[in-house]
């Protein structure tokens, strides 16, 4: 033994050297690696002291969004020894291939805490407006919401879209890892529309198509001005539940806000008297009218209350609010043309959307002269 | 009349270098690669390290992963050595072999074109294949026909990139938190988007200042032009390389990506100086393309070398799916180096006689072709970007 180690001790050395360099080399490597990783999501989470890469037991079924959009790695994010939120990083499709996308989500809240854009082959100066209000939307995003919303910008709208899908995945796979329960519709509003017929628009005026996910049934209610549900129109069709209720007014609420902007707020059947609300400057501008009884025009303008702010450049010369708004609704009344007014712009917007309320309200209901 | 010297390189005019050989070479060597590695760990470790963004143990890991490069490579060729000699089976042999054979070179070599994150094991598969297979295997130092550092890297580029990719890869830990970068390097985000725009390819990094200087991402420690001109001012001095090799390699990358820019309708210089300080062009015209092995040995073959380099890198580069393009043309041109040194000896003796005039036209020729060639495809595949 020692004879042989006299001999061939060089290449002995030699060997063992290699040999070592072979294992603390790769142990020092992991070790870089294990921290690279680390550095690149530490700034996801806040006091984060350790990531652990982790497989999944079981992952998002790839019918559902689709094979491009992969799960990439998932990591648990550790305070101390408590388990604080987990990183998802996900792979999908935006205008190109390859959009990498992490996301941190809280386990106490489960909202998303923060979003990572890890690796993109996006065209640059499209991806570029994303900006950080864009990112910010995912601050505090809270899963527990039925539909996950992104607010596309424009020029990216596939960048955009993009997150959305990565989102919905990582909410997918957090809630087959944790307790969360992903919110499932208890309505869903197709559409809205004016309420276009004068006697039933006092206080209805709005009609939306819905589907009662529970009853499985499709039909028409009743909205007011602010997506309150007021009553079913269809007849032979059960109310929604309250909560479906609440779930429709949101919705509503949100995804047809601009029927929010002008509605009728009372007509009365008797008097013909009609009060139309439309958005200005600063909050509605109130209009009440006297209109024909065959609903084809307005006869008199009663009275309008508004609350904009004067503006020098603009209205001045109309004298005080509502000195703008009378001059423009007179020009309607009298059929002239209404020209934009500079530094009054918000207002003119509003006026001129009930000038074309009104025109939808009297056009349909004379079978649309 | 011109004398040629034949037999293994390098030669050494002994009036230069009067009393050691190789090992003044390797001396100076050394001391001019010190501010390239020096910069490497700078930037990827104590710069890091500064910026809060890793700890001391990785802090020290560049600088450990140089050095290994060269241990790893020594050893390497020390246990080939052992096994191929029966004369050198004691240290006191071996060393002065391992010394004049160089065997150092081709690991650290290795490890500085490599990015930060490549596993040891897969350092030791490069320099097993550079020192191994592609200088010893050949016969040791001055018989191989591959520059063995390069060879190690085309080795593990071209098989083991995913697990680079996948221990870490380029970016270093300050880098990874650069949004802007969003996970490419200067090059490969030419390759990726083909998109030629000042804003595209430039502004993500900061300006053409951080790409001279080397703060941009990149492999280990070919990012700074700056610490290989001190290297290459330091090796014209002491004559250990050539100074007009780099000057042309580089400069023919400048020009004919200047016409490339030209042609697809942004003339702007700031092109082709993008286009010298990325991709380790810097690197590789003075530390690789000057090695005396695997290079022309007549000044003329050298002109001719490096012409043909800088329009290979340009074809390599803007027309092929691998972004840098250096190191592929080296290699290329390292199996022509023998004809090439040939063709242009031939052209040397016979001087400007009809004959030698039409081979150095045919050179030209070629020369030109490829860059035409590489300007008239590059054309189609690239868009010039318009303003962020």
């Amino acid at each position: 033994m020692k004879s042989f180690f006299q001999k061939n001790h060089l290449i002995l050395i030699f060997t063992s050297l290699l040999v070592l360099i072979f294992v603390v080399g790769g142990v020092y490597s992991r070790f870089m690696t294990r921290q690279i990783t680390f550095h690149q999501f530490k700034d996801m989470v806040p006091d984060m002291t350790q990531l652990v890469e982790f497989t999944p037991s079981a992952t998002v079924d790839s019918e559902i969004l689709g094979e491009d959009t992969t799960l990439v790695a998932s990591y648990e994010v550790y305070q101390g020894t408590e388990l604080v939120s987990y990183v998802f990083v996900i792979e999908t499709v935006g205008k190109m291939k390859e959009l990498q996308i992490a996301y941190a989500i809280d386990v106490e809240t489960d909202q998303v805490i923060s979003v990572k854009v890890v690796q993109t082959k996006e065209t640059p100066e499209y991806f570029a407006r994303l900006t950080t209000a864009f990112y910010n939307q995912f601050t505090n995003y809270s899963l527990d919401r039925l539909n996950i919303t992104v607010d596309a910008i424009s020029g990216a709208t596939m960048s955009s879209d993009a997150f959305k899908v990565a989102l919905t995945y990582a909410r997918l796979q957090y809630a087959l890892l944790t307790d969360f329960v992903i919110p499932s519709a208890l309505v869903l509003v197709e559409s809205v529309r004016y309420n276009t017929d004068f006697a039933t628009l006092n206080g209805k005026p709005l009609i939306a198509t819905i589907y009662d996910v529970a009853q499985d049934q499709t039909m028409d209610v009743y909205l007011t001005g602010g997506f309150d549900f007021v009553e079913v129109l269809t007849p032979g069709t059960t109310a929604p539940s309250v909560a479906a209720i609440a779930e429709l007014k949101a919705s509503a609420a949100r995804d047809f806000a601009t029927f929010g902007r002008v509605f009728a707020t009372s007509f009365n059947t008797e008097t013909n008297a009609l009060v139309v609300r439309t958005r200005g400057y600063s909050g509605f501008i109130t209009v009440s009218m006297q209109i024909k009884s065959d609903y084809s025009a307005v006869t008199s303008l009663t009275d309008i209350v508004s609350f904009e702010s004067y503006y020098d450049g603009g209205y001045q010369t109309r004298g005080e609010a509502p000195g703008l708004e009378t001059y423009l609704f007179n020009r309607y009344f009298n059929e002239q043309s209404i020209d934009a007014t500079a530094g009054a712009t918000y207002t003119y917007q509003g006026m001129t959307a009930l000038f074309d309320y009104l025109t939808l309200l009297f056009t349909s209901s004379n079978g649309g002269e | 009349m011109a004398r040629f010297a034949a037999g293994k390189a390098p030669f050494l005019r002994t009036t230069d270098h009067p009393s050691q050989g190789t090992r003044i070479i390797m001396r100076d060597f050394m001391i001019g690669l010190s501010p390239i590695i020096l910069f490497a760990w700078y930037k990827n470790g104590i710069q890091v390290w500064l910026d809060g963004n890793n700890t001391f143990l990785e802090m020290l890991y560049p600088l450990i992963f140089i050095l290994l490069g060269g241990f790893i490579s020594m050893i390497m060729e020390g246990i080939f050595f052992y096994i191929t000699d029966p004369q050198v089976r004691t240290l006191k042999a071996l060393m002065p072999k391992l010394s004049s054979s160089f065997a150092l070179i081709p690991g650290l070599l290795l490890a500085m074109v490599l990015p930060l994150y490549t596993p040891i094991w897969v350092l030791i598969f490069g320099c097993f294949v550079g020192t191994i297979v592609g200088k010893m295997l050949f016969g040791g130092f001055g018989h191989n026909i591959f520059n063995p550092a390069l060879l190690g890297y085309v080795a593990v580029g071209f098989t083991l990139l995913g697990v680079i990719n996948a221990a870490g890869g380029v970016f270093n830990q300050s880098e990874v938190l650069v949004d802007a970068y969003a996970g490419a390097t200067p090059l490969s985000s030419l390759l990726v988007n083909r998109v030629i725009g000042y804003d595209q390819l430039v502004t993500p990094y900061g300006s053409l200042w951080n790409f001279f200087f080397g703060t941009i991402p990149g492999a280990l420690a070919e990012t700074s032009a700056f610490a290989i001109l001190l290297a290459y001012a330091w090796f014209v001095y002491r004559k250990v390389i050539k100074w007009f090799t780099p000057v042309i390699y580089v400069g023919t990358v400048f020009v004919v990506s200047w016409v490339l820019g030209m042609v697809l309708g942004d003339g702007g210089l700031w092109f082709p100086t993008y286009s010298i300080l990325t991709g380790g062009l810097f690197f590789g015209a003075v530390l690789m393309a000057t090695e005396p092995v695997t290079s022309p040995k007549n000044p003329l073959g050298k002109v001719f070398n490096a012409l043909f380099l800088g329009v290979l890198t340009v074809l390599f580069r803007y027309v092929g799916n691998f972004p840098e393009g250096v190191g592929t043309s080296i290699i290329v041109m390292n199996l022509f180096a023998m004809p090439l040194d040939r063709f242009t000896a031939i052209i040397r003796i016979d001087g400007l006689k009809k004959s030698s005039i039409i081979k150095l036209a045919i050179l030209i020729v070629f020369i030109i072709l490829i860059a035409v060639y590489a300007i008239v495809k590059a054309n189609g595949m690239y868009t010039i970007g318009g303003s962020l």
